[in-house]
């Protein structure tokens, strides 16, 4: 076991500005910068995070791809966008000990997972609620980018929502005519480009 | 011919037509697998997750 995939362990993180820089996996295979290894973590942030929305979750077992690549080297968006609303980063470990326990998000990770917390306070429900990006999805970094990019811009942009699912629902899934339409101009997009 | 001609145009447009339908369910349907709402499965995910805040197996990372 890892210093990594200790559980417990707090991954308290330096202040910089740089980008993270994530070095060339092993002949092994393995990232060598892993998660524990990223920098970053301020204690400014614990006013702020006083009544958050959401908790976002990141399950990265660690596959060797572009997605997980492109999720750590902008970890920071998540939280700077997201009114520093709190990122808990399960380590490989503890990922796949959820994956273990329900294989159906298998080959779905890296996934960022947005709880709601105040979606069953307003509805009254129970339930859970919040959403979930699956970048092991897709193959091609740019667009693991512009699907992080997407997912973060509408729940910034709805986070005052009383009903953020039906409106995030409606634009991620590209709902009705005007979905339709842009299903197609992305094609044509992507045809022509 | 001119019947012909308007048939085949017909079969045509409704070929491009049913195309474009596919195509669009299609990637609705991969869009619904990159993005959705938290269902009934991921609610026992997100019970254990809970459970692991709550015990303090995981903190958060925050990034300025």
């Amino acid at each position: 076991m890892t210093e990594e995939d200790k559980p417990g362990i707090t991954r308290r993180r330096v202040v910089s500005s740089r980008r993270l820089i994530q070095p060339k996996p092993t002949a092994s295979g393995n990232h060598p910068a892993s998660l524990a290894n990223l920098p970053l973590r301020t204690d400014e942030t614990s006013a702020q995070c006083s009544s958050p929305r959401f908790h976002f979750f990141l399950i990265d077992c660690g596959w060797d791809g572009p997605a997980p690549e492109v999720i750590r080297n902008n970890l920071e968006m998540i939280t700077q966008f997201q009114n520093h609303d709190p990122l808990f980063i399960l380590t490989r470990e503890q990922s796949r000990q959820i994956l273990k326990k329900h294989p159906h998000l298998i080959g779905k990770d890296p996934i960022l997972l947005a709880r709601d917390l105040q979606a069953g306070k307003t509805s009254g429900e129970s339930e859970y609620h919040g959403f979930h990006l699956n970048l092991g999805l897709i193959r091609d970094p740019n667009q693991v980018l512009v699907a992080l990019r997407k997912f973060l811009h509408l729940l910034a942009t709805h986070r005052q929502s009383v009903d953020i699912e039906r409106e995030v629902k409606a634009q991620l899934h590209r709902k009705g005519i005007t979905g339709a339409i842009e299903v197609l101009r992305v094609s044509a997009e992507a045809m022509a480009g | 011919m001119n019947q012909v001609t308007e048939v085949l145009t017909t079969l045509f447009g409704f070929a491009l037509i049913g195309a474009m339908a596919f195509e669009i369910k299609r990637r609705r349907k991969h869009l619904r697998e990159l993005y959705n709402i938290l269902d009934a499965e991921d609610k026992h995910v997100v019970a254990e997750l809970d459970q692991m805040v709550a015990s303090g197996l995981l903190q958060p990372f925050v990034a300025r």
